[in-house]
């Protein structure tokens, strides 16, 4: 090659950026050497003609077959030990399995080899090769391929020789012979009794599936590839017994989470997938679709998402027989926690039989109390001293359980009595109550857990003079006792002036440990959650002042956090989310420049989180957030547009959330903010019809919310809100029925509140504000009555309505804003009710 | 099972180093870890799915780096060289041994050059597409590498240059010209 190819590279990429016709002229002013000058032209006529070229990477999936051939090479009438190759069988993760007859005898022995990969040749592996032979050779039983015989290949390679098996594997000979569901079960006890064999043996199998299950001609199972079995040591472990940690491979579709997880393996990982077996074979679908899932996910999907019961997914007439006892005992053997599943292989094979015989199985339906044990799995260890004081909470039982363990405390010794409470009111406070938020029905139980748990740390706190750690722990526990009284922006019992005083003394204990400890982090980040709620629950109570206080130190605070943790994306996260309620209570103050200021801060520092961070359950919901309250301040200007989009975005991460975490209320109804506010979006362009569509279906998931937790005033507030809002729309579609539908159904919910929250302004206020809506609508239903007798109870109680509602407005009108505005539009009203 | 990542050290070593047979062993011992992974992904995927490399090389690195004590595997860079080639060696063979297969059956391949609807991209010739790249190589080693590595192990342009230590805009300048001498060189326009 004569041309200079950097320059003739250069020069392409630069004359590439050029139109067409511009090219050569471009070209002979920038090169003289006409060789390179034609090698440039030539190579962009080249590229345009073509321009994707070699874009699309290498398709790889045809080589890998061939080469594995390669790489194995020519095998059939190989001598692999005293046996001849006849043919392959299969092939797979752990190797290729061989068909081969024994050597030198007329009717030789058939048998099939199974041939690890090349890579088992290491020297490192040898050893774990032999052992594994001798534990094969230890099971015997007549379901179970024998092993014969193990070796090296001449090139090192280790090979097993087992039993040859003539047979179908386990679903396509149900199938086949359209097995009915009593036939299937039966078939599964006989898996079942060879797979307690090997679990006696303290071998797991841990790749229990169809492939590995053939059905001979007699109709008997024999499993197949103990392979990767491991030998489990009884002394390994502490509770199941049988366990062995260790990374080999399974198959997605019948791993158990714990295996995906790459957590300990023990006999229950053969229930589990015993578990899915059944369910493919009883319903004929798997559990869980995984196809064309990304590993993650399928990861998420196996660790996380609860399967339907097998009756669900299956024909109407098989589902029928599975309904109810079949159903629990497929999902028992499925539970996501091998400490829920049945303790052993035999269990299931005994409710399987009680099936059989018509008798009642163990197995029962999962119950809240399973529910909430579930929940709490995932802090297990510490959660064992406290398991049985949260499942009595559940139960009711509350009182006993409390005094049982007291009584225990108080035989101990001072000191480790301190320690021990300290602990135990600790793990209550952090893993039982974090593993409670988000279940429905949940926030009661969760006062009276905190109520306990922080009166047990503030008893420690007088008795023994507390540290700073203490105070810390002190100050988060009554911060979230605070949120689950009356944080209007969590779900909570609407007692705010409980609330008030449990930030109060949050925000004094973490001030007090700020004193001692200096500017400490953890500190800061503490005392400013505090404050944040502070500020916003006195706002809720209508004390102005004393919140505008609160909001100051939260700020203040949040700089200094600002200030010294620039490079910490924890920390970043979190005050970006202190941003936004700062700037929400800037927005109640109506000083919207500075709310939009601070809510575009706090967008700038989510959007710039490192993706590990930012994908944290907990920041992705704070950024939703950050996006609805940028989302309401668009709508509320006017730009439609705009509000939408932000809307959308909060909206997309939020269902990320839904979809994480398919049982968790929190994150469904999290999306009723933005799905109401685009129904809002909807309406101002006139598309009524699109708003009531997206208001009813944030009613329903807030509905839900309600049904299932009826204390929670943060969703009666938010039915209440979205009947307020149908209500209108309906009255603007001239449904006047309708609206006095929603009317009644919102001023039930305004009642429930003012009771459960007491008189505070807000709740007094919105209650009149719904009285005067239904009036109206009432009147309207009246004016529009065809039935001339119809219009006079109508306007009776319209009347009484807004009597109602002056009696309780007019003491709040020298201080509300609103409550005038009220009494100016009862005014009209009045005068509509008054005319006849 | 895989192999051991201290082996994989030494042999990337010397592969490094110029003993062009430790890449001969990488192949051997890259291969069944790559191959576990492409039959899983096989398993998975719609029938005649194409598999990407990208899903392919990355997975075995993550695999292989999670193994072991950690350290050995921190080389990247290495690692996805090797990968590109292994994956490239791979295909090539395959495809000599399917063009081997087609004369001997004394099949005659057709061209159709009168295409007017839209169709995917023809699958490259793998063997011209080798053969290209040698030639490459020889006239510029980085732009060979750039195409091994996209091509290959389809990484990114950004992946490419980070594997490489240049930066994304001369990947892409490269790229561009590189695939382009390629096909003319596959095309025969490339004296030799």
């Amino acid at each position: 090659m004569t041309v200079d190819w950097a320059r003739v590279t250069r020069l392409f990429e630069e004359a590439a950026s050029l139109p067409a016709q511009e090219r050569e002229s471009w070209l002979r002013g920038a090169c003289e050497d006409e060789a390179a000058r034609r090698e440039v032209l030539a190579l962009l006529r080249t590229y345009d003609e073509d321009p994707a070229f070699l874009e699309a990477p290498a398709d790889t999936a045809p080589a890998v077959e061939q080469v594995e051939r390669q790489l194995h090479g020519a095998v059939e009438g190989r001598l692999v030990g005293p046996y001849r190759i006849v043919g392959e069988i299969g092939r797979g993760g752990m190797g290729v399995v061989y068909e081969a007859q024994r050597e030198g005898e007329d009717f030789g022995q058939r048998v099939a080899i199974k041939v690890l990969p090349a890579a088992w040749a290491a020297p490192a592996l040898a050893d774990r090769f032999r052992f594994e032979r001798r534990v094969l050779a230890g099971l015997d039983h007549p379901g179970i391929a024998r092993f014969i015989d193990g070796g090296t290949t001449g090139e090192g390679v280790p090979y097993f020789v087992l039993e040859f098996v003539d047979g179908q594997p386990i679903d396509a000979w149900c199938t086949r012979l359209a097995l009915d569901v009593r036939a299937r079960v039966d078939l599964l006890l006989a898996v079942c009794e060879a797979v307690a064999h090997a679990h006696q043996q303290l071998v797991v199998h841990r790749d229990l599936k169809p492939a590995n299950i053939l059905i001979t001609a007699e109709g008997r199972p024999k499993l197949l590839d103990f392979g990767i079995a491991t030998l489990v040591s009884s002394d390994e472990g502490t509770s199941g017994g049988l366990t062995r940690t260790g990374h080999v491979s399974f198959t997605p579709e019948y791993a158990s989470p714990e295996q995906v997880r790459g957590e300990r393996v023990t006999t229950a990982t053969d229930v589990y997938s015993l578990g899915v077996l059944l369910y493919v074979l009883l319903s004929g679908r798997p559990p869980y679709v995984l196809a064309n899932k990304p590993p993650v996910e399928a990861m998420r999907t196996i660790c996380d998402v609860d399967p339907p019961p097998p009756s669900r997914v299956a024909p109407a007439e098989v589902a029928r027989v599975l309904r109810g006892e079949l159903d629990s005992v497929v999902l028992k053997a499925l539970r996501k926690d091998p400490l829920d599943r049945y303790p052993t292989v035999l269990a299931l094979a005994g409710d399987l039989t009680a099936w059989r015989q018509r008798r009642p199985v163990s197995a029962v339906p999962p119950t809240l109390a399973y529910h909430a044990r579930k929940l709490v799995g995932r802090h297990r260890t510490a959660v064992l001293a406290a398991g049985a004081v949260l499942l009595a909470l559940l139960a009711g039982g509350v009182a006993t359980a409390w005094q049982a363990r007291v009584a225990a405390l108080e035989r101990d010794r001072a000191q480790s009595r301190f320690r021990e409470v300290r602990q135990f009111s600790r793990s209550l406070l952090f893993e039982v109550h974090e593993s409670l938020r988000g279940l429905p029905g949940a926030t009661e139980p969760r006062r009276l857990l905190l109520d306990r748990a922080v009166g047990f740390l503030d008893g420690l706190a007088e008795d023994a003079g507390a540290d700073d750690g203490l105070r810390l722990e002190l100050a988060e526990g009554y911060r979230r006792l605070g949120q689950v009284q009356g944080s209007a922006v969590s779900d909570n019992l609407g007692d705010v002036r409980a609330a008030v005083a449990s930030f109060e003394k949050a925000a004094r204990f973490a001030e007090t440990a700020l004193e001692h400890g200096g500017d400490d982090t953890q500190a800061i980040e503490i005392a400013t959650g505090a404050y944040d709620d502070l500020a916003g629950v006195l706002a809720d109570q209508g004390d102005a002042a004393a919140a505008a206080a609160a909001d100051a130190r939260h700020r203040t605070l949040i700089e200094r956090l600002v200030a010294r943790n620039a490079d910490n994306p924890g920390v970043r996260a979190g005050i970006a989310a202190s941003l936004v309620n700062l700037g929400q209570f800037r927005s109640r103050l109506a000083d919207h420049a500075a709310a939009l200021a601070d809510y575009e801060r706090a967008l700038s520092l989510f959007e710039a989180l490192p993706a590990d961070v930012h994908d944290r359950d907990g920041v992705l919901t704070d950024h939703a957030f950050a996006l609805k309250r940028l989302g309401a301040l668009a709508l509320a200007s006017g730009d439609l547009d705009g509000g939408e989009r932000r809307y959308r975005e909060a909206l997309a991460l939020d269902e990320r959330l839904v979809a994480r975490h398919p049982a968790d209320t929190r994150h469904r109804y999290n999306l009723t903010f933005s799905l109401s506010d685009l129904a809002f979006a909807a309406g101002r362009r006139g598309n009524t019809a699109e708003a009531v569509g997206l208001w009813r279906r944030a009613l329903e998931i807030r509905q839900a919310a309600l049904d299932a937790d009826p204390k929670n005033t943060r969703a009666m507030h938010g039915v209440a809100n979205l009947h307020v809002y149908l209500a209108n729309a309906a009255r603007d579609e001239r449904r006047w029925a309708d609206a006095v539908s929603h009317w009644r159904q919102a001023l039930t919910l305004r009642e429930r509140l003012v009771t459960a929250q007491g008189p505070l302004p807000l709740a007094v206020l919105n209650r009149a504000s719904v009285q005067a809506g239904l009036a109206s609508s009432l009147l309207d239903l009246a004016a529009s009555a065809t039935d001339a007798s119809a219009p006079a109870p109508l306007r009776t109680e319209a009347r009484a309505l807004l009597a109602a509602a002056r009696t309780t407005v007019t003491p709040l009108a020298p201080q509300q804003a609103g409550a005038r505005d009220l009494l100016a539009s009862l005014a009209s009203e009045e005068r509509r009710a008054g005319q006849r | 099972m895989s192999p051991e990542p201290s082996d994989l050290t030494r042999l990337l070593r010397d592969w490094s180093r110029g003993q062009s047979e430790a890449l001969t062993r990488l192949v051997e011992l890259v291969y069944p870890e790559l191959r576990r992974i492409a039959a899983q992904h096989l398993s998975r995927e719609r029938p005649g799915h194409t598999l990407q490399p990208t899903a392919l090389v990355n997975e075995a690195y993550l695999r292989l780096a999670q193994q072991g004590p950690g350290k050995q595997w921190t080389d990247r860079t290495h690692f996805f060289a090797v990968a590109a080639r292994v994956v490239r060696a791979v295909l090539v063979d395959h495809a000599r041994a399917r063009r081997a297969a087609k004369r001997g059956a004394g099949a005659l391949a057709i061209t159709l050059t009168d295409v007017s609807v839209q169709v995917p991209a023809p699958p490259v010739d793998l063997l011209d597409l080798d053969a290209a790249l040698e030639a490459l190589e020889r006239l510029d080693i980085q732009q060979s590498r750039i195409v091994e590595l996209r091509h290959f192990a389809g990484l990114s342009i950004e992946e490419t240059a980070g594997v490489l230590g240049i930066s994304p805009a001369t990947v892409k300048r490269d790229w561009v010209v590189a695939k382009t001498w390629i096909r003319r060189h596959m095309n025969g326009e490339i004296p030799a």
